[in-house]
């Protein structure tokens, strides 16, 4: 996996931010950023071939079950 | 998304949905670890998680009917106030979108396992998403009306695939043999089979707003648990019976395998095909409803107008995640015995009871 990867996301990025822009909505653009910041770094990991586990946390709480 | 007409759901349409969520991938990933653990005592743990499950229905249906014309999303944050309501959604979405991810995984692992050794995962995961928030970009009801059509033959096709494998049932392979009565084995798998797929169920409370008629869609939801669970008992004595408990102990895929047996007047063979196709529309349907669910949060806790920017977050989230979710399909069964337990009590209990409790709590409280 490379760059070409994260394009899509970039792409889909740059289109909402102007849209957004152009309709005046800052409230709303704001809080998609936030949400693309969140997106954007677990699809920035897996393009880089730096897989997430979204299984982290409940692996983090069995062992904490199984430390009790 | 919600308030729109093109979302109404019809009774029929949201028992069909709802059976096919249920059966989704459960035949494809616990088969194996089932029917290994339990042999020929196999068909009891889906009764005794069934009998489990209806608890868990009554819970989650008694949370909605103190809230009528209210989903999930509106009574949490309407029950637990913005910045506590805002934590416990955001648990909701992580969960949703897990879920969907790791049904998705499943269709690109037996995929590539059974059928298309060189094609990478991702493409069978992307494609399985991208049809699923393509259908969500639609409406529900555009989901509601193709199960409307798929159902039947989904039915006829699945049961008529395995069906025509009867040829090689034996009975003494479904007769215990003595001392095979493994009672901390069947309690292992009645509660990793009650969290997959009877606690995963809990996203199915977000369409019943999407109905008229509450009371036959409450009655609806304890009918797709019976026929899910009649079925899979069905699923469990023909594979029983024909393949044996043997040879299923060696077979990732139990139920692929059953239908990769038949060949019908030597010209017609590959019908594993079908099953695998019965496989991708169900997890579809299962995937676009988790993907609904986390739409319906998302939109509700950010007050995030525009439908289309939700959806593509929903896209990359969902796809990255399912390709992290495990190294190999031994890590899957692994984790459906140890991780799905953990994570269902949450989602599928605990959140819900919380909720409940807030419910009474807060009596006089206008949502």
């Amino acid at each position: 996996m490379n760059m070409f990867t994260f394009l899509p996301f970039l792409i889909f990025l740059i289109i909402t931010v102007i849209y957004l822009i152009v309709k005046k909505d800052r409230a709303n653009l704001i809080k998609f950023l936030l949400m693309s910041l969140v997106t954007g770094w677990i699809w920035w990991t897996w393009s880089m071939d730096k897989l997430i586990d979204p299984l982290y946390p409940v692996k983090l709480l069995a062992k904490g079950l199984q430390n009790l | 998304m919600k308030d729109s007409s093109y979302n109404h759901l019809t009774t029929w349409q949201f028992f069909l949905l709802a059976t096919n969520y249920l059966i989704g991938p459960t035949y494809f990933v616990q088969m194996n670890g089932l029917i290994s653990a339990t042999k020929q005592w196999s068909w009891v743990p889906p009764l005794l998680a069934f009998i489990m499950s209806l608890g868990v229905l009554w819970l989650w249906l008694h949370l909605l009917k103190r809230h009528p014309g209210k989903d999930l999303a509106e009574i949490t944050v309407g029950l637990l106030g913005q910045k506590l309501g805002f934590v416990i959604s955001l648990i909701f979405i992580y969960f949703f979108i897990l879920i969907a991810s790791l049904a998705t995984r499943n269709v690109g692992d037996v995929i590539t396992t059974v059928a298309m050794d060189y094609t990478p995962t991702v493409v069978f995961n992307l494609l399985t998403i991208t049809v699923a928030i393509y259908l969500l970009s639609k409406g529900l009801r555009t989901l509601g009306r193709s199960v409307e059509i798929l159902t039947p033959f989904i039915f006829i096709t699945f049961w008529g695939s395995l069906l025509l494998i009867i040829g090689e049932w034996d009975t003494d392979r479904i007769v215990p043999l003595p001392g095979s009565f493994d009672m901390q084995a069947i309690g292992s798998m009645t509660i990793a089979f009650f969290s997959f797929p009877y606690l995963e169920f809990l996203p199915i409370l977000l369409l019943i707003p999407l109905t008229r008629n509450a009371k036959r869609t409450r009655q609806s939801v304890y009918l797709a648990s019976i026929v899910t669970t009649i079925s899979t008992v069905g699923v469990v004595f023909l594979l029983l019976g024909t393949i044996g408990d043997t040879r299923i102990s060696n077979l990732t895929y139990p139920t692929m395998a059953a239908a990769q047996e038949i060949s019908l007047f030597r010209t017609i063979e590959n019908l594993d095909v079908f099953v695998s196709s019965i496989l991708i529309t169900t997890v579809l349907i299962k995937v676009s409803i988790l993907l609904y669910a986390a739409f319906i949060f998302i939109k509700c806790v950010f007050r995030f107008p525009y439908r289309i920017p939700i959806l593509f977050v929903l896209l990359f989230m969902t796809t990255a995640f399912s390709m992290g979710a495990h190294a190999n399909i031994v890590e899957n069964i692994e984790y459906a015995k140890t991780l799905v337990p953990i994570y269902s009590v949450i989602l599928g209990i605990l959140l819900p009871l919380l909720l409940l409790i807030m419910s009474y709590v807060r009596k006089g409280v206008q949502l």
